[in-house]
């Protein structure tokens, strides 16, 4: 799979939980991405809310889909592996 | 917020309390806004105020009316010995002192307290009646990790988070009751209210 926008993550699993719990709203369903990434960028040393961790992944990365379940609370859990650019070191 | 004004009034003093502790737990070095996936903090106030009181509002009248804050807490005293505890998308119903059941804010999480207020008030005979009315439930299931809430009340076909409760009978209550949904949790509350 292809992101084509910016992709926002956290190195905190507190923070990422943190969000899930709040996709509440009509239509929205809870689940937590953890992602073996190759090329995210560390935001945390100039972002205004440090306690994110975030780590931002550029536009166009590819993901590949390790495993998706959905766990006992209802909560989706999805492992996405970041791919390779071709060519890149 | 076009709801009761106690009802706002109430909904207000527990944002000030949530954002307050939930800001004082990281620091102030996280936004609320964008937790809630709003562009502001005056916006996601007013988003997270108006569902507490929409939720808040559905209570019966004699209870809505004569809701509690404790701002040391996010706690709404809603009876006697039957607590709310507010998080930015968490409930828990507290009953005599102990945690309950913890039910995720989205619309129709008041099922949560007035399961609470009907087992305080008539326990066994209201466990009875919402089994006897409410269509069939989700499985109830024992999840495998350490929180002192570890049934979960299954609702395949919802989204989760899926309510927790702190025993399988708790669970089984909490079910029925979200099979039932509020308008008709609160139809065999008024019957029972009324002997």
């Amino acid at each position: 799979m292809r992101c084509d926008s910016f992709v926002s993550s956290s190195k905190s699993p507190k923070i990422a939980n943190g969000f899930t719990e709040l996709a509440i709203e009509e239509g929205e369903t809870p689940g937590v991405i953890t992602m073996d990434g190759l090329a995210g960028g560390d935001v945390m040393p100039i972002s205004r809310y440090q306690y994110e961790f975030e780590i931002l992944f550029q536009r166009g990365t590819e993901f590949e889909v390790v495993s998706k379940f959905q766990d006992a609370d209802g909560v989706w859990r999805i492992h996405l592996r970041e791919l390779p650019v071709p060519g890149a070191s | 917020m076009n709801t009761l004004p106690h009802v706002d009034s109430v909904a207000n003093a527990l944002w000030k309390s949530m954002s307050a502790d939930l800001l004082a737990g990281y620091g102030g070095r996280v936004s609320i806004a964008k937790f809630l996936g709003k562009s502001s903090e005056e916006e996601a106030e007013r988003s997270w105020s108006s569902r507490v009181a929409r939720d808040l509002a559905e209570l019966p009248p004699n209870v809505s009316s004569t809701l509690i804050v404790d701002p040391s807490s996010a706690t709404v005293g809603v009876w006697p010995e039957v607590t709310a505890r507010f998080g930015l998308g968490r409930v828990t119903v507290t009953i005599s002192g102990q945690d309950v059941w913890r039910a995720a804010m989205r619309p129709g999480f008041s099922a949560a307290i007035i399961a609470g207020l009907g087992w305080r008030r008539w326990a066994d005979r209201w466990a009875d009646a919402l089994s006897a009315r409410g269509p069939q439930r989700g499985q109830i299931v024992r999840a495998s990790d350490d929180d002192d809430l570890s049934w979960i009340a299954q609702r395949p076909g919802e989204p989760g988070p899926w309510t927790r409760a702190r025993s399988e009978a708790d669970a089984v209550l909490i079910g029925d009751a979200e099979s039932l949904g509020t308008p008709r949790l609160l139809e065999v509350y008024e019957e029972l209210n009324r002997g």
